[in-house]
């Protein structure tokens, strides 16, 4: 794929920097960091090489040491010593992640760097970050998400209490924590259950009470070998218009979908079970389950049981 | 781009963020390499390597390059418009950046966060990264409108495009600003037709931006504030309900619920729910049957007479 144009200036402009305050990187390395391709970084080397301060004498240019391709060095930079600027979107990416680092950190000292650096960057580049952006509630934030934050990185266990929706009850669960990510601005946890030794996700807003555990490391070497189990089927279903709200809201089971003349047809691949029966259950609208037929059934035969107790 | 180019606008960057005073045009046809032919060809090539710096971000000042003969104009870049400069920086620090940069997930924002890695690792070189539980954040899946949006947002320029809510429809607008909230993209703006401030979420956009004027050509009024036209934030009305719960069940219901015993089986369970109290109902099926509100039960028992085959 041939690059923009204007991409090629950029980079040869940051990698000048770059290699100056770490040196020694090979070509390879240097194309991955600027994701570029070992050819591509070479020519912009080359070019760098002739580029320089008017005068053009060898006091003026850029001097650039990268005859050894393992070993790439500045030796003169010149005025791009330092990083250029970063954009207003690189800007906003840094302080939103900043913000999540906060809710990461229960440490009062940490957070506050980390919010006065957000602070800095804000006051940097703020006059349209903040008066066009507005972040305050990008995700849900997670009371607990200090400490599993902190088990995380102690190799520790953990004990939780977890109201599950789909199986509709509060359980006790050791887990041995792996990660924390967010999904459409819900913090989730994914965790070993230890039990079983199975990977397992936890929406942390149902996590009702948690104890830090013991270390227990040698789950760290385990990690590679457990595998997701879990078998998907594939479900095909049609609905009515609001199919695209339904696409929206699932789109991580959805796998294909089509629309004609206000009618839905979408596949979902997602294991089967008591959640995707009270999704398709609790939904307001009626979906047609075209396969499988079993799940058509128990649907039913769930519908007729609600509807017997208002009898 | 021709190598060519490339190298000339790097040696203007370079010759134009070297100098203290403004360097005039003629100064740098002569002194900058890479500036050849007529002087209308030479004055052309400068027009467009300008326009490119600015698309790059960096600023160009102008200014009077002789305070004799203000006429001419001449140019610079400031080392602090150019630079990526916030203050000394401890190790910690570049530690938190790097962290922050490195958080996304999401295809538009990890490439923006890796880019500004480069820039942090060269602030300090590849600072030590801290253990942060390896957070991850994904939002939508895509956001590929988003740089149009904000370039129209930052040059005040309006846009059209079309929007899915019910039905699809073609909306023209004076775009404000953005905001993120629980991990959706949400446009802010001037409805022309309705004349009214509306939001709308990014990923219900069905088509690409248009960009429908010039830039600046609307002011956003002094006193606008994006958080003052998030109705998502607006509180809901909410509705008492009062069911018999199963012993044991409902468990997401009980939580803010005031219970009392009815035997062995139920409990009776008062609670408030919003707009979405139907699909909240029917998740618990057979464990839960409401009592009031009366309009409610009826709608509910509806609901799944539509629903049953």
């Amino acid at each position: 794929m041939s690059e923009s144009a204007l991409d090629r200036v950029a980079r040869a402009l940051d990698l000048i920097p770059f290699i100056s305050r770490n040196p020694g990187l090979s070509v390879v390395q240097l194309a991955e960091r600027f994701n570029s391709s070992p050819a591509q970084i070479s020519k912009d080397l080359s070019l760098l090489h002739m580029c320089g301060l008017p005068g053009y004498s060898h006091l003026e240019l850029l001097d650039i040491d990268y005859e050894d391709p393992n070993y790439v060095s500045v030796t003169e930079a010149q005025v791009l010593d330092k990083p250029r600027s970063l954009t207003q979107v690189e800007a906003m990416t840094l302080v939103l992640g900043l913000q999540l680092l906060t809710e990461l950190t229960s440490d009062s000292a940490e957070r506050s760097t980390i919010t006065h650096l957000q602070e800095r960057i804000s006051a940097k580049y703020g006059a349209s970050l903040s008066s066009h952006i507005s972040i305050s509630d990008a995700v849900v934030e997670s009371p607990l998400a200090a400490q599993i934050a902190l088990a995380i990185s102690t190799d520790r266990k953990i004990n939780l209490k977890y109201n599950s929706a789909s199986s509709d009850s509060i359980t006790s669960r050791e887990v041995f924590p792996i990660q924390i990510f967010y999904g459409n601005g819900i913090a989730y946890l994914r965790a070993i259950a230890v039990d079983i030794s199975l990977e397992r996700t936890f929406r942390m807003d149902r996590i009702t009470d948690l104890a830090l555990g013991e270390r227990a490391p040698e789950f760290v070497a385990k990690l590679s070998q457990i595998a997701v189990p879990e078998e998907e089927v594939q479900i095909e279903i049609s609905m009515g218009v609001d199919g695209y709200f339904f696409i929206e809201r699932h789109n991580e089971i959805v796998t294909s979908s089509v629309e004609s003349e206000g009618r839905f047809r979408i596949l979902l691949s997602v294991s089967a079970g008591e959640w995707l029966t009270r999704t398709l259950l609790a939904w307001p609208t009626k979906i047609e389950i075209s396969e499988p037929a079993s799940l058509r059934e128990t649907i039913q035969d769930r519908i007729a049981g609600v509807l017997a107790n208002y009898q | 781009m021709s190598d060519q180019k490339t190298e000339r606008i790097i040696n203007l960057t370079m010759a134009l963020l070297a100098t203290r005073r403004f360097l005039s045009k003629s100064e740098i046809f002569t002194s900058v390499a890479g500036y050849s032919g007529t002087t209308e060809a030479k004055e052309r090539m400068f027009e467009r390597d300008k326009d490119d710096l600015r698309t790059l971000g960096i600023v160009i000042e102008v200014g009077s390059y002789d305070p004799l003969f203000d006429d001419e104009p001449g140019y610079r870049i400031l080392e602090n418009n150019y630079e990526f400069e916030i203050g000394e920086l401890t190790a910690q620090e570049i530690a938190y950046l790097s962290l922050a940069a490195g958080i996304w997930r999401n295809q538009l924002f990890s490439a923006s966060g890796s880019q500004a890695l480069v820039k942090i690792d060269a602030l300090g070189g590849t600072a030590q990264r801290e253990d942060f539980g390896q957070a991850t954040l994904s939002l939508e899946n895509e956001t590929p409108l988003f740089p149009s949006l904000w370039e129209a947002i930052t040059q005040s320029q309006t846009i059209s495009f079309s929007y899915r809510s019910k039905n699809f429809s073609e909306r023209k607008i004076a775009p404000y600003g953005l905001t993120l909230w629980h991990g959706s993209w949400y446009l802010v703006g001037l409805d022309l037709a309705k004349a009214e401030i509306r939001v709308f979420k990014v990923a219900r956009i069905s088509s690409e931006i248009n960009f429908t004027s010039k830039p600046n050509s609307f002011t956003i009024p002094d006193d606008f504030s994006i958080e003052d036209h998030l109705i998502m934030l607006a509180p809901e009305p909410e509705t008492l309900f009062v069911a018999r719960a199963r012993v044991g069940r409902c468990n997401s219901l009980r939580s803010s619920a005031s219970i009392t015993n009815i035997d062995g089986e139920w409990d009776r369970i008062s609670f408030h729910l919003g707009g979405d109290w139907l699909e909240k109902i029917l998740w618990f099926s057979e464990d839960i049957i409401l009592e009031s509100p009366e309009d409610r039960v009826l709608e509910l028992i509806q609901v799944l007479r539509s629903k049953s085959e």
